[in-house]
């Protein structure tokens, strides 16, 4: 894992916390209410694109802080529990 | 032939002692009231026969006279009497490095000094 | 056409597999080489037994019904795995640290080790959950019925139940046996279940390849792509007006509270953890998961409303569809799919209930009852085992049962929202417990319970329709004909969604007297306690608690405790390994506090934190302190700290007197080689004088024959001699007494001129023998000055008599000055003598300073030193004019007023 430096560590903390925040409020009405429109996208009805791709944009962010968010005090992870299996 | 005696002594007083002293015992005495004076008469004019040194001189360690003395090949063979008031064993010794033949501390007894120039002139 | 004997056999041999699978998992767990169990891969799968036959089966036909509603029981998990730093992370960490083994656990563990928050937390989870294992029972068994309906053109109709009971009845058997088998092998020290997590998440892909194959099917073969399926007509279930309302984000809301609390969830999300970095993963795959577990379900739903028959089960789309078509293998492999959903949920979900029945129901029921005391019978181990084993057995008659009660046409979905809203009520006390310290079991136990009722009046017993505690009028029209407090309206809420009716009054509920309950009432010194480990989880390290809790016990006792629980072996590792820590040869540890708080945290592993308390209470004296005895230590701690801090400024004090100490000494070194200087000078000084008076005096007595003028001579010069060395010993200890300020002064005032005329004065004899003038400036003005006048005397005529000694020129003159300049009296005396050589002009104020090149008639000696001290001493100066090329010229100066005329007349002369 790379170590990132404390303030890009925070920053990443602090848009962790958002991200399922913003996830939540975009997939509640009005936000959700803008994309009932009857219309198509490549065939596929609108709402449904939206959904599933907005999920799949939370999933990829998701992906991409999940290796860069940090403890702050230790910059490490709680090591594995000592007993076990395999060890 | 006279003995002489050269006297290197800045106190006045002092140094009439010692003249009468020495010439009591019928011996010349020559002198000098500072350092670079006796040296100059030393290293001219004719030698004495026994020179009293005192280190405590004007402008001039009575040491380094010593020195200057046992360096130069006209004054090594001189008999040097090292006069001062401070009489401590490292003074002493540093006089015998030198290369002072004898060593006399103030006050003195005049007995004392007139007994040293006698055996250095070799009488 | 799928034959009954090939659904059997293939079922048959696919739960041979997960047995092998099992198996293999837990001895290699066993032999220490199943890394591969712990990979985060694995544990996201694992946790993805939360997609149930719900999922595979019925998110089609929530679809169906309700169109994209099914997609919030995904985005609510989805939400609050991405969000994992927060929430998830804190619950592991906190699992971790204290051992936790449910959900029961820690909210037990959490408020003070409670053992009855313990138990209602353990009934709220059965009954929660049984709907749900009862729901899966009716999938499976719709499914095989589905497959093997003797016509296969009717779909639309569900068999008849009997058959369906009794297969239901074996399936839940099933289950039964494959989850006591391995889910109750030994028990882990932390519950872990290696073979069982092996065989989920075998599953787990089993179940999403299923939906996949078939959804892949659906959108190319049925259809041409996915553009074509969302163009039918069917499509129109995608209705999305009114779609987003209270109930799609109360939906939402709730399946991010299961995806936390429902127990089999917490099983795998948080007791079979083994590290951060596996949640790492789990963040982002675990919602990838359920996104492919979404995607082909609105195809599917729409292929089979366009394809079916009208009035099709729509919960078994996944399986008619393909069978529509003769794709028997298709079918096969769905009817798997949706049975390894099924299974999974079972088996975890009852390994995690039976845990926390053994745990937290049975433990302290054994704990009571004195004919099953610990010390007497055997292994608690065996006890635990066989309560579990039971456990596992009940909870799956429970499933049976409420199968058997429940309505018949109820769709999968709602049994497992009524589910959902159950275990919700975990919620406040949980989320509350590990974000704030001042929760209490109290408050906890309130909202529990209150929410627990009203969920069961409102959404549980409803569900019956009748059949259970409330009939159906009741539920038409409340109790007693009270409208009011109808379950599906309580108190004038109608028109509302049951379930988000059901699920706000809950909460709410629930939320308030739980805040209400912590507030009002004080939490006893292990909530707190509990609550401050559990709230600063990141930041307090493990083991701290036993700081604040004091017990005593024999290590002996504590060791047979220990061997009943976690067995010999483990017991003497875990006594070895800290008598190790503790720098202890042997096999027994020091039973110090750390010790016991240590050996506690091992064994509530095994059997929960409330009953590993219990149990160690029994053998250990002392208790957690009161809160008195809380403030005492904290005192006590504030005192050494202040000590400290004390200890702390003495020694820098200490310090700093070592530091003055030291310079103290080099000062007197100084001053030691100072005087030892002054010493050697004095000496000096002395001797010179009385080698004229010795040397004289022995020529006086030995030679007979002096002249008369010389006997004189030598005498005056003996004298002279003399009284020149009276002189230096008195300027010696007047130099002295002046250092030490004990010199006699006479200060008043008086006009400076007068002493400076005296001195003058005093001096015409020596300057008339040695021929020297001293001419005085007139006039001298007068003024006043504060000075001693013999002082001010001493220092001119000490330097008169220098000029006048030293002037060695033919017409030597001393000439003096005085002026007022200022408020500064300054008098001046010069000689027109030989001077100060430059070379010596710093030194002359220094004592025994030789200032002129012949010291004829004694040194200055000290003369100059005292006359500058005593300046210094009269506020004024002494200094040595430094301009002059020939002669010398002192400066004394001292401070003076101008006098008077009148006066000045009267003192002058």
């Amino acid at each position: 894992m790379r170590p990132a430096s404390p303030s890009t560590a925070a920053k990443f903390r602090d848009a962790a916390f958002l991200l399922p925040v913003a996830g939540f409020f975009l997939l509640l009405p009005p936000v959700i209410d803008l994309f009932t429109a009857r219309v198509s996208l490549f065939g596929i009805p609108l709402i449904v694109a939206y959904i599933f791709g907005l999920w799949s944009a939370l999933i990829a962010i998701a992906f991409w802080f999940s290796n860069r968010l940090h403890d702050p005090e230790t910059h490490a992870h709680v090591p594995p529990d000592t007993s076990s299996p395999g060890r | 032939m006279t003995t002489r005696v050269f006297i290197a002594e800045d106190e006045p007083n002092i140094l009439e002692s010692l003249s009468f002293l020495l010439g009591r015992e019928g011996w010349e005495v020559t002198s000098a009231l500072d350092g670079d004076s006796a040296l100059e008469q030393l290293n001219d004019g004719a030698l004495p026969d026994v020179v009293i040194l005192d280190i405590m001189l004007p402008h001039r360690n009575g040491f380094e006279i010593l020195r200057q003395l046992r360096a130069s090949p006209r004054t090594r063979e001189l008999p040097v009497i090292v006069l001062t008031a401070k009489g401590q064993e490292k003074d002493r010794k540093t006089a015998e490095e030198i290369g002072a033949n004898a060593f006399v501390t103030k006050p003195f007894s005049n007995k004392d000094v007139v007994d040293q120039v006698r055996r250095l002139a070799g009488l | 056409m799928l034959s009954p004997n090939l659904i059997f056999l293939t079922s048959l041999a696919y739960v041979a597999l997960l047995f092998m699978v099992a198996f293999l998992g837990d001895r290699q767990a066993r032999s220490g080489k199943a890394s591969w169990i712990q990979s985060p891969v694995v544990y996201t799968l694992s946790i993805s037994v939360y997609c149930t036959s719900w999922t595979f089966y019925g998110a089609v036909g929530s679809a169906v019904r309700n169109g994209l509603e099914f997609a919030t029981i995904y985005l609510g998990p989805t939400l609050v795995f991405i969000g994992w730093w927060f929430l998830l992370r804190k619950l592991v960490r906190i699992g971790h640290m204290h051992r936790i083994t449910s959900i029961a656990d820690l909210i037990s563990s959490r408020y003070g080790k409670s053992t009855s928050l313990a138990v209602l937390v353990t009934l709220i989870a059965v009954i929660g959950t049984t709907p749900y294992i009862a729901l899966q029972l009716k999938a499976v068994t719709t499914s095989i019925q589905v497959i093997v309906a003797s016509d296969p053109g009717n779909l639309a109709n569900p068999p008849s139940s009997d058959p369906a009971n009794e297969m239901a009845f074996w399936i839940a058997a099933g289950m039964a046996l494959f989850t006591i088998i391995f889910g109750t092998r030994t028990i882990d020290a932390n519950e872990r279940h290696h073979g069982v997590v092996a065989a989920i998440a075998l599953e787990a892909l089993v179940k999403l390849f299923a939906l996949i194959a078939v959804g892949l099917f659906v959108v190319f073969a049925l259809a041409d792509g996915p553009a074509d399926i969302f163009s039918r007509d069917a499509a129109r279930i995608l209705q999305t007006e009114d779609m987003f309302d209270a109930r799609w984000i109360a939906l939402t809301f709730l399946s991010g509270i299961a995806i936390i609390c429902l127990p089999r969830q917490f099983q795998v999300t948080v007791v079979e953890n083994t590290g951060e970095d596996q949640l790492r993963m789990a963040s982002w795959l675990f919602p990838l998961y359920l996104l492919l577990m979404s995607l082909f379900v609105l195809p599917i739903a729409i292929g089979g409303l366009t394809v079916l028959p009208e009035g099709s089960n729509p919960d078994m789309f996944v399986l008619t569809l393909p069978m529509s078509v003769d794709q028997d293998f298709l079918v096969l492999l769905a009817f798997l799919g949706g049975f390894s959903s099924a299974t999974s949920m079972v088996i975890v979900a009852s390994i995690a209930l039976s845990t926390m029945i053994s745990n937290h129901i049975v433990m302290p029921i054994a704990l009571r009852t004195p004919w099953t005391s610990i010390e007497r019978s055997g292994d608690v181990r065996r006890l635990l085992l066989i309560s579990r084993r039971i456990s596992i057995g009940f909870i799956l008659l429970l499933g049976y049962l409420y199968f058997r009660l429940s309505g018949k046409s109820d769709a999968l979905a709602a049994i497992g929202l009524i589910a959902f809203a159950g275990v919700a009520q975990f919620l406040p006390s949980l989320l509350g417990g590990i974000y704030w310290k001042r929760a209490t079991a109290s408050g906890a136990k309130l909202g529990l319970l209150a929410g627990f009722l009203l969920w069961g009046y409102t959404l549980f017993l409803p569900s019956f329709e009748g059949d259970l505690l409330l009939s159906a009028s009741t539920i038409e029209h409340g109790p007693w004909g009270l409208e009011l407090f109808r379950p599906q309206a309580l108190f004038g809420l109608t028109g509302q969604d049951p379930l988000v009716h059901a699920l706000f009054w809950s909460l709410a509920t629930n939320t308030v007297l739980f805040i209400g309950g912590s507030l009002l009432f004080e939490p006893k010194p292990l909530e707190r306690l509990q609550g401050t480990l559990f709230v600063d989880v990141f930041r307090t390290p493990a083991g701290d608690e036993h700081r604040f809790i004091q017990r005593s016990a024999s290590a002996e006792d504590l060791f047979i405790l220990a061997q009943r629980i976690l067995g010999s072996n483990e017991a003497q590792r875990v006594f070895r390994e800290f008598a190790e820590g503790q720098g202890l040869e042997g096999d027994f540890p020091q039973p110090t506090d750390a010790f016991i708080a240590h050996l506690e945290r091992r064994l509530a592993g095994s059997i929960g934190a409330a009953s590993a308390r219990a149990m160690i209470s029994r053998i250990v004296s002392g208790e957690t302190i009161s809160l008195d005895e809380l403030m005492r230590i904290a005192d006590e701690t504030a005192q050494l700290m202040e000590y400290s801090q004390e200890v702390e400024k003495k020694s820098l004090e200490l310090e700093a007197t070592a530091r003055e100490l030291r310079r103290a000494n080099q000062r007197l070194t100084l001053l030691d080689a100072q005087k030892d200087d002054f010493l050697s000078q004095v000496s000096h000084e002395v001797r010179t004088p009385m080698t004229s008076i010795r040397s004289f005096s022995e020529i006086l007595l030995e030679t007979r024959d002096l002249s008369s003028p010389q006997s004189q001579r030598f005498l005056s010069i003996i004298h002279e001699e003399s009284l020149r060395l009276t002189r230096l010993l008195d300027e010696i200890l007047d130099m002295n007494l002046m250092d030490r300020g004990e010199a006699s002064w006479n200060l008043h005032e008086l006009d400076a001129a007068v002493p400076l005329i005296r001195a003058i004065e005093s001096c015409r004899g020596l300057a008339q023998s040695t021929g020297s003038a001293i001419l005085l400036d007139e006039p001298l003005p007068s003024a006043l000055v504060d000075a001693d006048p013999d002082r001010l005397q001493q220092v001119v005529i000490n330097i008169l008599t220098n000029a006048i000694k030293h002037n060695t020129s033919p017409k030597p003159e001393v000439r003096v000055s005085g002026k007022l300049i200022n408020d500064q009296y300054e008098i001046e005396i010069s000689d027109n003598g030989p001077g100060i050589p430059s070379h010596l002009r710093p030194f002359i104020f220094e004592k025994f300073q030789r200032g002129a090149a012949q010291s004829s008639t004694g040194g200055i000696g000290l003369g100059l030193a005292i006359s500058k001290e005593i300046m210094k001493r009269l506020g004024g100066t002494l200094a040595l004019i430094d301009d002059r090329r020939i002669g010398t010229c002192f400066r004394i100066t001292l401070p003076a007023k101008r006098v008077p005329p009148q006066q000045q007349e009267r003192e002058a002369g």
